[in-house]
């Protein structure tokens, strides 16, 4: 039984094992991408993906490919034949600066996991790397030794880094031999795209690092994206909003809008001023708050500064909240009844207590002010109020009780319910979540089935849970259905052990 | 508690293993279809009119290029630049996925399911397992496999079944036939006209170093023998592989052969001078030459279809009375044939240089 239980658990092992990893291929295409330090490989954005034929002159491609001889030692000397393009033209093909480039990394089709090998810029550009045709090395000891009894260096030449579309290759014999013997027509395409880049000196051990079947190429740009912004002090009304535009300056026009798209922003005080995904402030109350927005290690902050509203004249928001419409029906003081409110966004006034409280409605007329001071307007928003709402008449009196306060934006309360209908949830929602301070971070918590402070609490619907995918819910069967056939199978065998005499 | 968590484990092991296996591609879904056997003995079923077809790696690349480069949507490798002008131009752009089974299989299966063949096409010698090889890459792929026999003894039967699977090619395919039979005929006769005294020994050596060659035996050689000459090169274990067995000078020395054959890159611009070889009785008498290699090496790597052009060559170079013809123009002749290119007598003489035409 114990034999059978591992033999159930090293198969499927065994078999899992055997699934071939990623196998030697020939690729037909080269794709490169951009991006900066620290991304990961999947936010590197595709500058452009190119087929051989695209870039072989000798098929009408655009680049000029070269015919070079390479030399590489690790105890062992290889020697290789190879017609290419050189990478730098490549990169200045595809609309590349090399003066901007940091690294450049090299997938190929036999390594799965990640790059293949990395290079820095200057290494595999601005390196000078050489040839060395006198180069020999002892095939018993490895030890290098100068093919002409004289120096190592003599007849050195500098190499260009290279993709090649085809190459030939031999191990144990020195740059000398090979070029007398080898000859273009044994070149193959086998490798395409193989990475050549000869040695810094003569005992650089780099003979791994000539990736074959290369296909893809992360380009890392030095430096990091410039964020700037025009608005870099805001002055705002509260109830107001904005949208804070920021222009992004990165090595690649392609990488402009990546960055863009993939700013973060935060608010040093979301309590006075909120900011969104994309930007778009809200502003909560007075105060001073910094929104910054940041990508990687760039950054840039807008200040804003919000003055309190003046008292007692109605709040004249030059630019009303967005989900914010006048009501003619005015409620003043807070609702001792629960009202559910599917909208958490509504401005506040100070001391408005923890309930939603509908808001003075400068349409409405309902109330006379002294003569209040026009109120501040957001520096760039027109107001689209009528001026003379915006100036007060002398002769009117101000009401000194409590204003009216104008209803903004209060659908039809929903009634309460008491128990779930089939399938949903029935959650709590807290006070805070509903008066819209933060949006989408809803509070909830199970009802106990208890009463409720109609003050703070009320209860909604949440959706019908989905039902678990149709494929879980077979698979789960199927399980339940496995486990118990073997279980039955144990029972079996040990009643048969059992009936033996 | 521990069984079960032991049970549970090996389902989901199972389970996972399972859930990896990708939907594959129906071809043959709302087609004519017929019954097709094999070389394997295996009866495949395949669409009616192919137009569409893969080789499964270099040997077949080659029969297919000569029969219907036209239909091929995907190549093993792409060929060469000193290649490339000898074969039909559609072949550079195809897409190109690797030797699809085996031990040195490079198979990019995207890519070969992209180009979406009918059928993938494996020519070659019928090797232990081959049956199994097949369907396993047929389940692999989900595209209907066919080896065909294609050694020097099968390679006329080999056309003639090219012909029966795709149908508009079976004229095509019944005159490179023909070419076979009349090539391995004439090699058959003329070997067993050719007496002891008049046989030449030869060694066929590769490599940079020249000490790698193909023994008696090898299949790599096989055009020696079938010509009427005998290998110098005798050993114990035949290697079958591209590079041969590995001898040393001394063993060179011992086998003392009439002609060298070198492939290109080897020691044959070397050889008069260095030392070591200088004194050997062919280099002496200047009996040794380079085989010619383009498209692709006239007698082996691998050793398929262009054995032809070595049985012709080697023939007409070892026993000129024997194999009366101009290697021009049967080189020209051969090139029309397989691979519809115009071979102008400049490019003959060119590939012959260091053979046939050799001072």
């Amino acid at each position: 039984m114990k034999r059978l239980r591992w033999l159930l658990i090293v198969i499927p092992v065994l078999l899992l094992l055997m699934v071939p990893a990623g196998a030697d291929a020939v690729t037909d295409t080269i794709g490169i991408y951009v991006g900066y330090y620290g991304w990961s490989e999947d936010e590197y954005v595709e500058k452009a993906t190119y087929h051989w034929t695209e870039l072989d002159d000798l098929y009408g491609g655009a680049l000029d490919t070269h015919t070079e001889i390479y030399s590489y030692y690790n105890g062992r000397t290889y020697l290789v034949a190879a017609r290419g393009f050189y990478i730098r033209d490549l990169l200045y093909y595809a609309g590349i600066d090399t003066g901007s480039v940091a690294s450049i990394d090299f997938f190929t089709r036999d390594h799965d996991n990640g790059a293949y090998r990395s290079f820095s810029a200057y290494s595999l550009l601005d390196m000078p790397r050489y040839y060395f045709p006198n180069l020999a090395a002892n095939e018993e000891t490895g030890e290098i030794y100068p093919y002409d009894g004289d120096d190592v260096w003599n007849g050195a030449t500098t190499v260009e880094s290279m993709l090649a579309l085809e190459d030939y290759t031999e191990w144990d014999v020195s740059g000398a031999e090979f070029q007398e013997l080898y000859d273009p027509n044994m070149m193959s395409a086998n490798a395409r795209f193989h990475l050549f880049f000869g040695q810094s000196e003569p005992t650089e051990i780099a003979t791994s690092s000539a990736a074959k079947y290369c296909y893809k190429l992360l380009i890392t740009f030095s430096g990091t994206p410039v964020l700037t912004t025009e608005e870099t002090n805001l002055d705002m009304k509260i109830g107001s909003g904005h949208k804070i535009e920021v222009d992004v300056d990165a090595e690649d026009g392609l990488l402009n809008d990546y960055v863009r798209n993939h700013i973060t922003w935060a608010s040093s005080d979301e309590n006075v001023v909120a900011v969104a995904e994309d930007g778009t402030i809200s502003v909560q109350a007075a105060g001073d708050a910094v929104i910054t927005a940041s990508f990687g290690e760039s950054s840039v902050d807008v200040s804003v500064h919000v003055e309190p509203d003046p008292e007692p004249s109605p709040s004249l928001s030059p630019e009303p909240v967005p989900v914010a419409e006048p009501s003619p029906s005015p409620s003043p003081s807070p609702s001792p009844e629960p009202s559910p409110s599917p909208s958490p966004v509504i401005a506040g006034t100070g001391g408005s207590g923890t309930n939603p409280s509908p808001q003075p409605s400068a349409a409405a007329g309902t109330g006379s002010a002294a003569a209040a001071p026009t109120p501040r307007q957001s520096p760039g928003v027109e107001s689209q109020w009528p001026e003379e709402l915006l100036e007060i008449p002398e002769d009117r009196e101000m009401i000194q009780e409590e204003p009216e306060a104008a209803v903004i934006n209060i659908p039809p309360p929903v009634q309460p319910v008491t128990e779930a209908p089939r399938g949903g949830r029935m959650v709590m929602i807290s006070a805070q979540a509903l008066s819209g301070r933060k949006p989408g971070s809803v509070e909830t918590e199970e009802h106990n089935g208890g009463p409720l402070d109609p003050d703070t609490e009320q209860l909604v619907l949440t959706a019908p849970e989905r039902k678990a995918p149709v494929v879980l819910t077979v698979s789960a069967v199927v399980l339940a259905f496995f486990i118990g056939a073997v279980f039955e199978m144990i029972r079996f065998k040990r009643l048969l052990r059992g009936a033996k005499p | 508690m521990k069984k079960l968590l032991a049970y549970f484990l090996a389902f989901t092991l199972a389970l996972g293993l399972l859930s990896g296996c990708g939907s594959t591609p129906d071809t043959l879904s709302g087609v004519e279809t017929v019954a097709f056997t094999d070389s394997a003995g295996r009866e495949v079923t395949l669409p009616a009119e192919v137009t569409r077809v893969a080789p499964s790696g270099a040997v077949a690349t080659m029969f297919l290029a000569a029969v219907c480069p036209e239909y091929m949507v995907s190549i093993a490798s792409t060929p060469s630049s000193a290649q490339y002008i000898y074969l039909d131009q559609s072949l550079i752009k195809l897409p190109t996925t690797g030797q699809l089974y085996g031990s040195k299989s490079t198979i990019n299966l995207e890519a070969l399911l992209d180009a979406k063949p009918q059928v993938i096409i494996d020519l070659g010698d019928a090797k232990d397992g081959i049956a199994h090889d097949m369907d396993a890459l047929q389940k692999q792929t989900g595209i209907p496999v066919v080896f065909i026999e294609a050694d020097l003894p099968h390679m006329a039967q080999a056309f003639r079944m090219l012909g029966q699977l795709i149908g508009t090619k079976t004229a095509r395919c019944e005159i490179l036939a023909a070419y076979v039979e009349e090539t391995v005929s004439l090699a058959e006769e003329n070997a067993r006209r050719i007496t002891d005294d008049e046989r030449v020994s030869v060694m066929y050596t590769t490599g940079v170093s020249g000490l790698n060659t193909n023994a008696k035996g090898s299949t790599q050689a096989q055009v020696i023998e079938l010509i009427g000459a005998e290998n110098a090169v005798v050993v114990e274990d035949v290697s079958n592989k591209g590079g041969g067995n590995t001898v040393n000078l001394e063993q060179m020395y011992l086998f003392d052969p009439d002609v060298i054959l070198f492939t290109t890159g080897s020691m044959y611009t070397e050889v008069d001078t260095d030392p070591a070889w200088s004194q050997l009785r062919a280099v002496q008498s200047g009996a040794y030459y380079e085989v010619p290699a383009l498209p692709y090496n006239w007698m082996s790597s691998p050793p398929s279809l262009n054995m032809l052009l070595g049985v012709r060559w080697l023939g007409n170079l070892l026993y000129p009375g024997y194999y009366d013809y101009d290697m021009v123009s049967e080189a020209q002749r051969a090139y029309k044939l397989l691979w519809n290119y115009d071979l102008t007598d400049e490019e003959a003489q060119k590939l012959l240089a260091d053979s046939t035409l050799k001072p």
